[in-house]
């Protein structure tokens, strides 16, 4: 057993970047407020001091800029991890990251990888408004050429964050940041990786699969703690890389529980949990024992004084899984 | 500042108006593979041509140049083959980019070429990040960014001259081509702390000059440079006339030139069309270094169209 430490998620944040930067000089992070200030979130604290600011470059505030300088200086070969202050603020970078960045590889027929990890706070919870508090993932996972990977625990965003920026192909990291410090775990100490594209199973239960990832994992939690005083047992897959999803760990939980509920913040049209949906039909229907449900955001913009009705609850997530079972 | 060479280079004249005549050729072909329905849109370069030579041959082999695709000359002169632009042209399997772009739209690893058709201005700003990076190595390379006077009114452009200055980003950016809208860059560079060199667009030996000087006071930690090398009202094409004018070649010599590039782009053709078509299963690779579960087969009935 690895020495570990308790950390919470945005430490763990932190201590991959370091881990990042330490074993390759080419990690070079940009930002706005990255730097001395060490983020708005306190991701970056310290390594501006640590590795200097040759590496750890605060930006004009300008997010097309961020990520279009970014792609420029992993062409050239390094291997840059931006940082967007909220994901809320992604959509001026949002040309250079659907159009160039997912594209350049492919375009370039495999000539310019462009490995850049873009991390970026996602989620709501926290009174931030409709500018501070949406979830994206669908934007980016509909775009070929782009990894989205969203932690819900320390040891995973380390992990997932160390894979992310070694890997060649470009990233999204999502950050959950109403759990940024309510999240505290083990994490293993120094060099660290969770692989890309692997689920994990959270809880296992025989009667209903819960699909969810980033904050919605640990409500799923309390969901699943609550069923099971009802007699309910769930099972829990965080597929923590959205894309390329791990669709066999899905695939293969459903085919045991015949039931899925899939819960994520973002607005239920187009959502991820759609694409969920149809995967796990068009490879489990003979399994399925009841309709797929969704538990989501509405379809409404993000809103700031009713956000905890906006935002899926236990009480919402509870009926679906009830629902669901005795369908 | 007003860039000028006080001699006339002849070798580099003979350069230019060479390269000139071998990408005027070979640009007349492609357009008309365009108007015949061959190939798909291309825009050509027209009297920016100049321009466009002029500051790649400026460049050194493994500085970086970004631009669109209406700046295939210089991707000719940074030391494209021309078999393999026309395979990009025609999207066969000698392109490099195994026909994923529009024709111009070419990316070329070994030869340090990308040139898009996307955004207008996008690819300015990654050429600030490349220069930034190549300050922060100082490995002696350079970023060279080219564009027309319509992508000044983008905001790309904006953040690009904004993160290149403040960073000393090892980048020279290039406005070549006619002036849109009476825009004067020379005080406007002051706001943004860019450094603004204006030169004729026609004038092939002085955009030389200014993009040598300018890639020379980057190397140097200096910051980059922007060129406005866009064309006056009457501009001077750079043919081989004024050329002989000069005391230039004859024109008995221009015209065994012309015989050896038109040989030159017959050959490349057929080297182009016998490298054969893109494979079909192409469709689904560098997508991502390695293929995921979703992108492991076509479908029977595409693998058979």
């Amino acid at each position: 057993m690895s020495e570990t430490q308790t950390l919470n998620l945005v430490q763990a944040v932190t201590d991959g970047l370091n881990v990042a930067m330490e074993t390759d000089d080419d990690v070079i992070l940009l930002g706005e407020d990255i730097g001395k200030f060490g983020g708005v979130f306190r991701a970056t604290a310290g390594l501006h001091e640590r590795f200097g600011e040759e590496r750890v470059i605060d930006t004009p505030l300008n997010e097309a800029g961020i990520i279009g300088s970014a792609i420029g200086m992993a062409l050239y070969g390094l291997r840059p991890v931006p940082e967007i202050q909220f994901s809320d603020f992604i959509y001026p970078g949002f040309d250079h990251i659907v159009n160039e960045l997912a594209k350049y590889r492919y375009r370039s027929g495999g000539q310019f990888p462009c490995p850049v990890t873009i991390r970026t706070p996602v989620g709501g919870g926290i009174r931030g408004g409709h500018y501070h508090s949406q979830s994206p993932e669908a934007y980016f996972i509909h775009t070929p050429g782009l990894k989205v990977v969203c932690p819900s625990s320390p040891r995973d965003a380390k992990g997932l964050l160390v894979s992310s920026i070694r890997n060649d192909d470009p990233v999204l990291f999502l950050e959950p940041k109403p759990i940024y410090r309510k999240a505290i775990g083990e994490v293993p100490v120094g060099d660290f990786e969770v692989p890309l594209g692997e689920a994990r199973v959270v809880r296992e239960g025989s009667d209903v699969t819960l699909v969810a990832w980033g904050a919605m994992v640990p409500l799923c939690e309390e969901v699943a703690s609550r069923a099971a005083s009802d007699g309910i047992e769930c099972t829990i897959l965080d597929p923590r890389t959205l894309w390329p999803l791990d669709i066999d760990a899905i695939v293969e939980s459903v085919e045991h529980t015949g039931r899925c509920v899939i819960v994520h913040e973002a607005p239920r049209t187009c959502g991820f949990g759609s694409e969920i949906s149809a995967l796990v039909q068009e490879r489990c229907f003979l399994n399925l024992e009841a309709p797929i449900t969704r538990v989501t955001g509405y379809d409404v913009p993000f809103p700031y004084t009713l956000e905890h009705a906006y935002l899926p609850s236990v009480a919402r997530v509870l009926d679906a899984v009830e629902s669901t079972v005795h369908f | 500042m007003t860039a000028s060479v006080e001699q006339p280079q002849r070798d580099l004249l003979e350069v230019l108006v060479s390269m000139d005549l071998q990408s005027e050729s070979l640009e007349r072909l492609l357009v008309r593979w365009r108007t015949s329905g061959i190939i798909g849109d291309f825009p050509d370069a027209g009297l920016a041509r100049t321009a466009m030579i002029a500051s790649a041959l400026a460049l050194r082999s493994n500085d970086m140049l970004f631009g669109t695709a209406r700046d295939l000359p210089a991707a000719l002169a940074h030391g494209v083959p021309i078999a393999e632009i026309l395979a990009q042209a025609l999207g066969k399997a000698g392109d490099p980019g195994r026909g994923r772009g529009l024709p111009g739209a070419l990316t070329h690893q070994g030869h340090g070429v990308s040139l898009t058709d996307g955004n207008i201005a996008s690819h300015a700003v990654h050429a600030s990040g490349f220069g930034q990076a190549a300050e922060l190595r100082g490995d002696g390379r350079i970023a060279c960014a080219m564009f027309g006077s319509g992508a000044l009114a983008n905001g790309e452009l904006h953040a690009a001259f904004n993160f290149a200055a403040l960073s000393r980003a090892r980048t020279v950016f290039v406005v070549r081509g006619p002036v849109a809208d009476g825009l004067e860059l020379a005080e406007a560079g002051d706001a943004w702390g860019l450094p603004v060199v204006v030169v004729r667009g026609d004038d092939g030996q002085a955009v030389y000059a200014a993009v040598r000087d300018a890639r020379e006071r980057a190397v140097d930690g200096l910051g980059p440079t922007l060129i406005d090398a866009r064309l006056p009202e009457q501009p001077e094409p750079l043919d081989w006339q004024a050329h002989q004018a000069r005391g230039g070649w004859s024109a008995e010599h221009h015209q065994g030139v012309l015989r050896e590039i038109e040989a030159a782009i017959r050959e490349a053709r057929r080297e182009a069309e016998e490298g054969g078509d893109v494979r079909i299963a192409s469709l689904l690779e560098d997508v991502f270094e390695d293929r995921p579960w979703f992108l492991q087969s076509l479908d029977s009935h595409e693998v058979t169209s």
